[in-house]
């Protein structure tokens, strides 16, 4: 053995761990090496020490506790510890984490005493079943009967885009006053009373509803127009009149595209569809397009502007409380015509 | 290697180291007692795994005894290494109080040592020798054991101090 590796037993001298083979090779080193003789002559303190049985168990219940947790403290062993540690505190998380769930709410519904079961909707009927109800349900301005009693005559028709008349001198007049004009009379039909019901329900609700200021999403912007002698229609002045026999026309602004309808109230309440109209955003449109509201003797003439964004039948919108719902946010404007 | 060169040896050794902890003279004359010892009272042991152990236990026990008498008078050249009786080291009070001293320091060294060096003072304690170790403690070869019990030798004796005994005064 090498010097280094004969120092190396120096460790073992002490506490008797070399072999004969070993102590000898340290031994007989030392008698030629003084430093390892003075190394070995050091030890001998410790040798003595350890002679003593009583002395070794003291060191050994020293070492005994500590080497129950020793593996602790091994890496492999805080590595383990480690990564279930992480592994509990992430599916902690994952556990406690609220869900989405509707057991909240059903908690909360049990604290509560019981409700009466809110009635269901009834299933969309046949519109004979549901117009009374419809009827009743039916919100009137205050002067409706009175308006209704002074609408005589009925304009129904296709309106068609025509081009912007001239500016009027002013703003019309909610008051004022035209005569009917004879082309009224020749009106056609109109619409079923089928479909009205289902419109006087729709439209009051967006009367109703056109109340509120937040509903009105665009201006519908309308001028009168009144036929002339030579049967064009030209603009009312702002302070203008309208006499029993004018005939009058509406050019309505189309504030978006969709579908802009014209209906007027009859005497018992209900709403007519006078003219329906595709429009497009921006453009100028005349209703009803052919003929004229007309009053043969002097009356109050209450009509409604609709517009529906999307251009569909007014009919089948309006046959469910979900269409009635859409209608309600869309552009209506009421117009009362007096005729004197 | 015969006796006499045995002690030959032994004698050159002793003096060098006593000469570190006493003075020239009195190293000289504590070489020349641990000799007269063994030859008078152990001339039956000639193996130098037995002579080396007792002639250094001999040599200890006359520099502590000295050191202990130095300081009762008070001065250390007042006494004659001659005054020295043969030690009886068991029946010896002070040296067992200070090997009790020592074992105190020892057993809190211990306790601070790393998990591979507790393991592999426990085992040779329990009386393993390096060969066992190996196999206990997996090790490559019995070279990485000697290695391992050097330093860890080397750090439980920088935990005491640098020495096992405690300071002398």
């Amino acid at each position: 053995m090498s010097r280094d590796e004969i120092q190396k037993l120096l460790g073992g001298y002490a506490t008797g761990t070399l072999s004969d083979t070993e102590r000898r090779e340290l031994l007989e080193a030392a008698l030629d090496d003084q430093e390892l003789f003075d190394e070995l002559a050091k030890e001998q303190a410790l040798h003595d020490v350890l002679q003593d049985h009583a002395a070794r168990r003291q060191l050994l219940a020293a070492l005994k506790p500590a080497r129950g947790w020793s593996w602790v403290r091994r890496p492999a062993t805080l590595a383990l510890v480690g990564g279930l540690a992480t592994l509990l505190i992430v599916g902690g998380v994952v556990w406690l984490r609220p869900k989405p769930s509707v057991q909240p709410e059903t908690t909360v519904a049990e604290a509560l005493p019981p409700r009466q079961p809110a009635p269901l909707p009834a299933p969309a009927p046949a519109e004979s079943v549901v117009r009374p109800a419809l009827r009743r349900k039916l919100v009137r301005p205050p002067e409706a009967p009175a308006m209704a009693k002074l609408i005589r005559q009925e304009v129904a028709g296709g309106a068609k885009p025509v081009a912007a008349p001239p500016p009027p001198p002013s703003a019309p007049s909610p008051s004022a006053v035209l005569t009917a004009a004879n082309d009224v009379a020749n009106a056609p039909a109109q619409p079923p009373e089928a479909n009205t019901v289902h419109l006087l329900d729709t439209l009051a609700r967006a009367q109703a509803a056109a109340g509120a200021p937040a509903k009105a999403t665009l201006p519908l912007e309308y001028h009168l127009l009144r036929a002339g002698p030579d049967g064009n229609y030209v603009p009312v002045a702002a302070d203008g009149e309208l006499h029993a026999g004018d005939s009058v026309r509406l050019q309505v602004g189309a504030p978006a595209a969709g579908s802009l309808q014209l209906y007027r109230r009859d005497p018992a309440g209900g709403l007519s569809l006078l003219a329906g109209q595709a429009v497009e955003k921006a453009q100028q449109y005349v209703l009803p397009a052919s003929g004229g509201l007309t009053s043969a003797s002097p009356a109050r003439m209450e009509l409604l502007l609709l517009l529906t964004p999307a251009e569909q039948p007014v009919m089948s919108l309006l046959k469910t409380r979900e269409a009635d719902q859409k209608v309600q946010g869309k552009v209506v404007r009421q117009i009362n015509l007096d005729f004197r | 290697m015969q006796r006499d060169e045995v002690l030959r040896k032994l004698r050159e050794r002793i003096v060098a180291f006593a000469a570190s902890h006493i003075s020239g003279d009195f190293a000289e004359d504590l070489a020349q007692e641990v000799l007269i010892l063994l030859h008078e009272k152990y001339s039956h042991v000639d193996r130098v795994e037995e002579l080396v152990p007792l002639s250094l236990q001999i040599a200890r026990f006359k520099i502590m005894s000295l050191r202990r008498k130095s300081l009762r008078h008070g001065e250390y050249t007042q006494v004659s290494i001659a005054d020295i009786q043969l030690p009886d080291l068991e029946a010896d009070p002070a040296t067992l109080v200070e090997r009790k001293q020592m074992l105190e320091r020892l057993t809190q060294a211990v306790a601070q040592l790393g998990d591979r060096c507790r393991e592999l003072m426990r085992l040779k304690l329990e009386g393993k020798n390096f060969g066992e170790i190996q196999k206990r403690m997996g090790a490559q070869s019995i070279n990485t054991v000697y290695t391992w019990d050097f330093r860890c030798r080397q750090q439980l004796l920088d935990l005491m101090g640098g020495d096992w005994e405690p300071a002398k005064k």
